[in-house]
Protein backbone atom coordinates (compact mmCIF):
# COMPACT_ATOMS: atom_id res chain seq x y z
CA UNK A 1 0.00 0.00 0.00
CA UNK A 2 1.18 3.57 -1.06
CA UNK A 3 0.95 5.71 2.43
CA UNK A 4 1.30 9.47 2.54
CA UNK A 5 1.98 11.12 5.80
CA UNK A 6 1.21 15.12 6.71
CA UNK A 7 3.72 15.72 9.49
CA UNK A 8 7.32 13.72 11.01
CA UNK A 9 6.53 13.58 14.67
CA UNK A 10 6.95 10.26 16.58
CA UNK A 11 3.96 8.85 15.99
CA UNK A 12 4.23 9.73 11.75
CA UNK A 13 8.08 7.65 12.44
CA UNK A 14 6.38 4.77 14.40
CA UNK A 15 3.58 4.15 11.86
CA UNK A 16 6.05 4.48 9.08
CA UNK A 17 9.03 1.95 10.33
CA UNK A 18 6.70 -0.55 11.31
CA UNK A 19 4.54 -0.19 8.03
CA UNK A 20 7.92 -0.18 5.91
CA UNK A 21 8.78 -3.48 7.33
CA UNK A 22 5.60 -4.88 5.71
CA UNK A 23 6.57 -3.93 2.25
CA UNK A 24 4.38 -0.86 2.29
CA UNK A 25 5.44 2.35 0.78
CA UNK A 26 5.72 5.58 2.65
CA UNK A 27 5.66 9.20 2.02
CA UNK A 28 6.28 11.81 4.86
CA UNK A 29 5.81 15.67 3.79
CA UNK A 30 6.28 18.29 6.41
CA UNK A 31 6.73 21.95 5.91
CA UNK A 32 9.99 22.24 8.35
CA UNK A 33 12.99 20.06 6.89
CA UNK A 34 14.47 19.98 10.81
CA UNK A 35 11.81 18.06 11.49
CA UNK A 36 12.91 15.04 9.47
CA UNK A 37 16.11 14.90 11.42
CA UNK A 38 14.43 12.02 13.51
CA UNK A 39 13.68 9.81 10.77
CA UNK A 40 16.19 8.20 8.65
CA UNK A 41 15.15 7.49 4.64
CA UNK A 42 14.89 3.80 3.50
CA UNK A 43 13.76 1.58 0.77
CA UNK A 44 10.39 2.04 1.79
CA UNK A 45 10.55 5.88 3.26
CA UNK A 46 10.78 9.02 1.42
CA UNK A 47 10.69 12.62 2.69
CA UNK A 48 9.32 15.69 0.97
CA UNK A 49 9.81 19.19 2.00
CA UNK A 50 6.80 20.85 1.49
CA UNK A 51 2.93 22.10 2.65
CA UNK A 52 0.45 18.93 2.94
CA UNK A 53 -2.19 21.65 2.89
CA UNK A 54 -1.37 22.32 -0.56
CA UNK A 55 -2.96 20.35 -3.51
CA UNK A 56 0.65 20.85 -6.02
CA UNK A 57 2.51 19.74 -2.89
CA UNK A 58 0.41 16.67 -1.88
CA UNK A 59 0.94 15.43 -5.29
CA UNK A 60 4.59 15.57 -5.54
CA UNK A 61 4.00 13.20 -2.52
CA UNK A 62 2.28 11.02 -4.15
CA UNK A 63 -1.46 11.64 -2.98
CA UNK A 64 -3.17 10.28 -6.15
CA UNK A 65 -1.76 6.91 -6.15
CA UNK A 66 -1.96 6.54 -2.17
CA UNK A 67 -4.51 4.44 0.07
CA UNK A 68 -3.76 6.10 3.32
CA UNK A 69 -4.02 9.66 3.76
CA UNK A 70 -2.22 10.77 7.72
CA UNK A 71 -2.38 14.28 8.85
CA UNK A 72 -0.33 14.65 12.13
CA UNK A 73 0.28 17.54 12.38
CA UNK A 74 0.73 19.44 15.53
CA UNK A 75 -1.97 22.00 14.19
CA UNK A 76 -5.64 20.82 14.26
CA UNK A 77 -6.55 23.05 11.93
CA UNK A 78 -4.36 22.68 9.22
CA UNK A 79 -4.93 18.52 9.67
CA UNK A 80 -8.83 19.52 9.45
CA UNK A 81 -8.10 21.32 6.23
CA UNK A 82 -5.91 18.87 4.77
CA UNK A 83 -8.03 15.97 5.48
CA UNK A 84 -11.39 17.78 3.75
CA UNK A 85 -9.04 18.67 0.90
CA UNK A 86 -7.74 15.25 0.34
CA UNK A 87 -11.32 13.82 1.20
CA UNK A 88 -12.98 16.32 -1.26
CA UNK A 89 -10.17 15.90 -4.32
CA UNK A 90 -8.56 11.93 -4.25
CA UNK A 91 -9.60 9.26 -3.21
CA UNK A 92 -7.25 7.06 -0.54
CA UNK A 93 -9.47 4.45 1.33
CA UNK A 94 -8.33 5.86 4.80
CA UNK A 95 -7.98 9.06 5.62
CA UNK A 96 -6.94 9.71 9.63
CA UNK A 97 -6.60 13.36 11.07
CA UNK A 98 -5.51 14.11 14.49
CA UNK A 99 -6.95 16.32 16.54
CA UNK A 100 -5.82 17.26 20.02
CA UNK A 101 -9.15 19.20 20.58
CA UNK A 102 -11.72 17.10 21.68
CA UNK A 103 -14.69 19.75 21.15
CA UNK A 104 -13.23 19.96 17.40
CA UNK A 105 -12.57 16.19 17.63
CA UNK A 106 -16.83 16.10 17.84
CA UNK A 107 -17.60 18.46 15.21
CA UNK A 108 -15.45 16.99 12.50
CA UNK A 109 -16.73 13.46 13.58
CA UNK A 110 -19.86 14.17 12.66
CA UNK A 111 -18.90 15.68 9.49
CA UNK A 112 -17.56 11.89 8.64
CA UNK A 113 -13.96 12.67 9.32
CA UNK A 114 -11.91 9.89 10.34
CA UNK A 115 -10.30 11.96 13.95
CA UNK A 116 -8.03 10.33 16.42
CA UNK A 117 -8.07 12.42 19.63
CA UNK A 118 -4.90 12.00 21.62
CA UNK A 119 -6.31 13.80 24.18
CA UNK A 120 -9.94 11.94 24.84
CA UNK A 121 -7.59 8.83 24.73
CA UNK A 122 -5.43 9.32 27.27
CA UNK A 123 -8.29 11.14 29.12
CA UNK A 124 -10.10 7.73 28.54
CA UNK A 125 -6.84 6.22 30.23
CA UNK A 126 -6.27 8.32 33.35
CA UNK A 127 -9.97 8.24 34.26
CA UNK A 128 -9.98 4.15 33.99
CA UNK A 129 -7.07 3.69 35.93
CA UNK A 130 -8.22 6.30 38.66
CA UNK A 131 -11.77 5.16 38.69
CA UNK B 1 -25.25 42.96 14.86
CA UNK B 2 -23.10 40.97 16.75
CA UNK B 3 -20.08 40.59 15.05
CA UNK B 4 -17.25 38.20 15.97
CA UNK B 5 -13.75 38.36 13.64
CA UNK B 6 -11.16 35.95 13.79
CA UNK B 7 -7.85 37.30 12.99
CA UNK B 8 -6.51 41.31 13.42
CA UNK B 9 -3.97 42.40 11.15
CA UNK B 10 -4.76 45.15 8.39
CA UNK B 11 -8.34 44.10 7.48
CA UNK B 12 -9.20 42.98 10.82
CA UNK B 13 -8.03 46.25 12.54
CA UNK B 14 -10.18 48.13 9.47
CA UNK B 15 -13.27 46.25 9.79
CA UNK B 16 -13.56 46.34 13.61
CA UNK B 17 -12.82 49.91 12.99
CA UNK B 18 -15.98 50.05 10.40
CA UNK B 19 -18.41 48.30 12.31
CA UNK B 20 -18.10 50.17 15.73
CA UNK B 21 -18.46 52.92 13.87
CA UNK B 22 -21.97 52.16 12.64
CA UNK B 23 -23.37 51.23 16.11
CA UNK B 24 -22.50 46.95 16.00
CA UNK B 25 -21.46 45.06 18.60
CA UNK B 26 -17.65 43.51 18.00
CA UNK B 27 -15.46 41.15 19.45
CA UNK B 28 -12.00 40.53 17.75
CA UNK B 29 -9.93 37.47 18.47
CA UNK B 30 -6.10 38.11 18.30
CA UNK B 31 -4.00 35.36 19.83
CA UNK B 32 -0.65 37.76 18.84
CA UNK B 33 0.13 39.88 21.95
CA UNK B 34 0.71 43.26 20.12
CA UNK B 35 -1.90 42.88 17.76
CA UNK B 36 -4.14 41.81 20.82
CA UNK B 37 -2.77 45.48 22.25
CA UNK B 38 -3.17 47.39 19.17
CA UNK B 39 -7.20 46.52 19.41
CA UNK B 40 -7.35 47.02 22.92
CA UNK B 41 -5.25 50.37 23.32
CA UNK B 42 -7.30 51.93 19.60
CA UNK B 43 -10.99 50.66 20.63
CA UNK B 44 -11.19 49.80 24.58
CA UNK B 45 -11.82 45.86 25.81
CA UNK B 46 -13.44 43.97 22.50
CA UNK B 47 -10.38 41.78 22.02
CA UNK B 48 -9.87 38.34 23.06
CA UNK B 49 -6.16 36.98 23.26
CA UNK B 50 -7.67 33.76 22.37
CA UNK B 51 -7.86 31.40 19.39
CA UNK B 52 -10.87 31.56 17.55
CA UNK B 53 -11.04 28.35 16.09
CA UNK B 54 -11.46 27.21 19.78
CA UNK B 55 -15.08 26.02 20.06
CA UNK B 56 -14.49 26.88 24.23
CA UNK B 57 -12.96 30.30 23.43
CA UNK B 58 -16.00 31.08 20.95
CA UNK B 59 -18.45 30.28 23.67
CA UNK B 60 -17.05 32.53 26.26
CA UNK B 61 -17.19 35.19 24.06
CA UNK B 62 -21.07 34.40 23.19
CA UNK B 63 -21.08 33.41 19.96
CA UNK B 64 -24.91 31.71 20.42
CA UNK B 65 -26.00 35.30 20.26
CA UNK B 66 -23.36 36.48 17.18
CA UNK B 67 -25.19 37.36 14.19
CA UNK B 68 -21.81 36.92 11.78
CA UNK B 69 -18.14 35.44 12.23
CA UNK B 70 -15.68 37.12 9.52
CA UNK B 71 -12.25 35.08 9.56
CA UNK B 72 -10.13 37.67 8.03
CA UNK B 73 -6.61 35.52 9.34
CA UNK B 74 -3.09 34.90 7.23
CA UNK B 75 -3.64 31.68 7.89
CA UNK B 76 -6.67 29.47 5.45
CA UNK B 77 -6.92 26.52 7.73
CA UNK B 78 -7.82 28.97 11.13
CA UNK B 79 -10.41 30.75 8.33
CA UNK B 80 -12.08 27.62 7.35
CA UNK B 81 -12.30 25.74 10.47
CA UNK B 82 -13.46 29.10 12.32
CA UNK B 83 -16.30 29.32 10.13
CA UNK B 84 -17.02 25.52 10.01
CA UNK B 85 -16.84 25.90 14.09
CA UNK B 86 -19.35 28.67 14.05
CA UNK B 87 -21.98 27.10 11.92
CA UNK B 88 -21.28 23.22 12.36
CA UNK B 89 -21.15 23.70 16.42
CA UNK B 90 -23.55 27.21 17.24
CA UNK B 91 -25.23 27.65 14.21
CA UNK B 92 -24.05 31.01 13.46
CA UNK B 93 -26.39 33.01 10.61
CA UNK B 94 -23.81 33.88 8.09
CA UNK B 95 -20.06 33.38 7.59
CA UNK B 96 -17.44 35.18 5.93
CA UNK B 97 -13.84 34.01 5.38
CA UNK B 98 -11.05 35.46 3.80
CA UNK B 99 -9.16 32.97 1.05
CA UNK B 100 -5.43 33.61 1.37
CA UNK B 101 -4.54 30.37 -1.22
CA UNK B 102 -6.87 30.69 -4.26
CA UNK B 103 -6.89 27.35 -4.74
CA UNK B 104 -9.13 26.89 -1.51
CA UNK B 105 -11.95 28.73 -2.46
CA UNK B 106 -13.91 25.88 -4.04
CA UNK B 107 -12.96 24.08 -0.90
CA UNK B 108 -15.11 26.43 0.92
CA UNK B 109 -17.78 26.86 -0.72
CA UNK B 110 -18.47 22.99 -0.43
CA UNK B 111 -17.32 23.04 3.16
CA UNK B 112 -20.34 26.01 3.88
CA UNK B 113 -18.67 28.73 4.30
CA UNK B 114 -21.27 32.15 2.92
CA UNK B 115 -19.13 34.54 1.50
CA UNK B 116 -15.65 33.86 0.20
CA UNK B 117 -13.03 37.23 -0.06
CA UNK B 118 -10.61 36.39 -2.94
CA UNK B 119 -7.77 38.55 -3.13
CA UNK B 120 -6.55 37.46 -6.60
CA UNK B 121 -10.19 37.39 -8.01
CA UNK B 122 -10.49 40.74 -6.81
CA UNK B 123 -7.25 41.53 -9.00
CA UNK B 124 -8.49 39.33 -12.07
CA UNK B 125 -11.52 41.30 -12.28
CA UNK B 126 -9.30 43.95 -12.90
CA UNK B 127 -7.63 42.84 -15.63
CA UNK B 128 -10.35 41.94 -17.55
CA UNK B 129 -11.98 45.56 -16.72
CA UNK B 130 -8.26 47.29 -17.92
CA UNK B 131 -8.45 46.02 -21.66
CA UNK B 132 -9.25 48.43 -24.12
CA UNK B 133 -12.26 50.96 -24.27
CA UNK B 134 -12.52 50.36 -20.45
CA UNK B 135 -11.35 54.22 -19.59
CA UNK B 136 -14.03 53.66 -16.55
CA UNK B 137 -13.28 52.97 -13.58
CA UNK B 138 -12.85 49.34 -12.84
CA UNK B 139 -15.25 48.47 -10.35
CA UNK B 140 -15.48 45.99 -7.77
CA UNK B 141 -18.24 45.59 -4.44
CA UNK B 142 -19.70 43.78 -2.29
CA UNK B 143 -22.57 44.29 0.27
CA UNK B 144 -21.66 43.94 3.58
CA UNK B 145 -24.77 41.73 4.46
CA UNK B 146 -27.94 41.29 2.56
CA UNK B 147 -29.64 44.03 3.83
CA UNK B 148 -26.56 46.31 4.55
CA UNK B 149 -26.57 49.41 3.00
CA UNK B 150 -22.55 49.33 3.36
CA UNK B 151 -20.53 47.87 0.91
CA UNK B 152 -17.06 46.64 0.60
CA UNK B 153 -15.51 48.09 -2.50
CA UNK B 154 -12.36 48.55 -4.75
CA UNK B 155 -11.07 51.27 -6.23
CA UNK B 156 -7.77 50.93 -9.25
CA UNK B 157 -5.36 53.85 -9.83
CA UNK B 158 -5.27 54.15 -13.61
CA UNK B 159 -2.53 55.18 -15.63
CA UNK B 160 -4.31 59.20 -16.13
CA UNK B 161 -5.62 59.11 -12.56
CA UNK B 162 -3.95 62.95 -10.61
CA UNK B 163 -3.69 61.22 -7.51
CA UNK B 164 -0.59 59.12 -8.36
CA UNK B 165 2.24 60.05 -6.32
CA UNK B 166 0.46 61.13 -3.36
CA UNK B 167 0.33 60.12 0.40
CA UNK B 168 -2.54 57.99 1.74
CA UNK B 169 -2.89 60.66 4.62
CA UNK B 170 -3.90 63.08 2.84
CA UNK B 171 -6.80 61.64 1.48
CA UNK B 172 -9.89 63.21 2.29
CA UNK B 173 -12.53 60.24 3.53
CA UNK B 174 -16.48 60.97 3.40
CA UNK B 175 -17.26 60.29 6.49
CA UNK B 176 -18.04 56.94 7.62
CA UNK B 177 -15.12 55.02 4.87
CA UNK B 178 -12.17 53.75 5.82
CA UNK B 179 -9.70 52.22 3.54
CA UNK B 180 -8.97 48.91 4.46
CA UNK B 181 -6.46 47.58 2.05
CA UNK B 182 -4.19 48.39 -0.49
CA UNK B 183 -2.65 45.95 -3.32
CA UNK B 184 0.22 46.95 -5.73
CA UNK B 185 0.05 46.91 -10.00
CA UNK B 186 1.72 43.22 -8.64
CA UNK B 187 -1.38 41.91 -6.64
CA UNK B 188 1.41 42.47 -3.18
CA UNK B 189 -0.60 43.31 -0.34
CA UNK B 190 0.90 47.31 0.71
CA UNK B 191 1.15 48.60 4.01
CA UNK B 192 0.10 51.43 4.63
CA UNK B 193 0.81 53.94 7.20
CA UNK B 194 1.52 57.97 6.82
CA UNK B 195 3.94 57.80 4.44
CA UNK B 196 2.64 55.26 1.87
CA UNK B 197 2.40 56.85 -1.37
CA UNK B 198 -0.82 56.12 -3.70
CA UNK B 199 1.22 54.61 -7.41
CA UNK B 200 -0.01 53.53 -10.81
CA UNK B 201 -1.77 49.95 -10.75
CA UNK B 202 -3.18 50.19 -7.40
CA UNK B 203 -5.44 48.56 -5.76
CA UNK B 204 -7.44 50.42 -3.08
CA UNK B 205 -9.70 48.42 -1.11
CA UNK B 206 -12.39 50.41 1.08
CA UNK B 207 -15.79 50.16 3.53
CA UNK B 208 -18.32 52.54 2.60
CA UNK B 209 -21.73 53.24 1.56
CA UNK B 210 -23.20 54.11 -1.95
CA UNK B 211 -22.32 57.64 -1.53
CA UNK B 212 -19.08 57.48 -0.06
CA UNK B 213 -18.12 54.59 -3.11
CA UNK B 214 -19.12 57.50 -5.74
CA UNK B 215 -17.36 60.42 -4.40
CA UNK B 216 -14.00 58.15 -3.76
CA UNK B 217 -14.46 56.33 -7.31
CA UNK B 218 -14.66 60.12 -8.85
CA UNK B 219 -12.45 61.41 -7.29
CA UNK B 220 -9.80 58.64 -7.52
CA UNK B 221 -10.09 57.90 -11.32
CA UNK B 222 -10.19 61.73 -12.26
Amino acid sequence: MNIVIMGCNGIAVNVAEKMAKNDHKITIIDVQADNFLIIEETENITTIIGDGTISNELEGAGIIESDIFLALEPSDNRNILAAQKVKSLYNPKTILCLVSDPKKDGIFRKLGLNVISTTSLISDIVLDSIR
Amino acid sequence: MYVLILGCGTIGYNLASELLASGNEVLVFEPDAARYSSVVNSFGSIALQADGTNPNSLEKAGIRRADLLIAVTGDDSSNLIGCQVAKLSFNIPKTIALVNNPENETLFQQLGVDVIINHTDVILQDLEDSIPNAHKPSFFEMPLSENSQRKIFRVHVELESNVIGIKISDIQLPEDTSLLMMIDGRGNPKIIDANTTIDIGDELIFIGDEDSIRVLNNWLTM
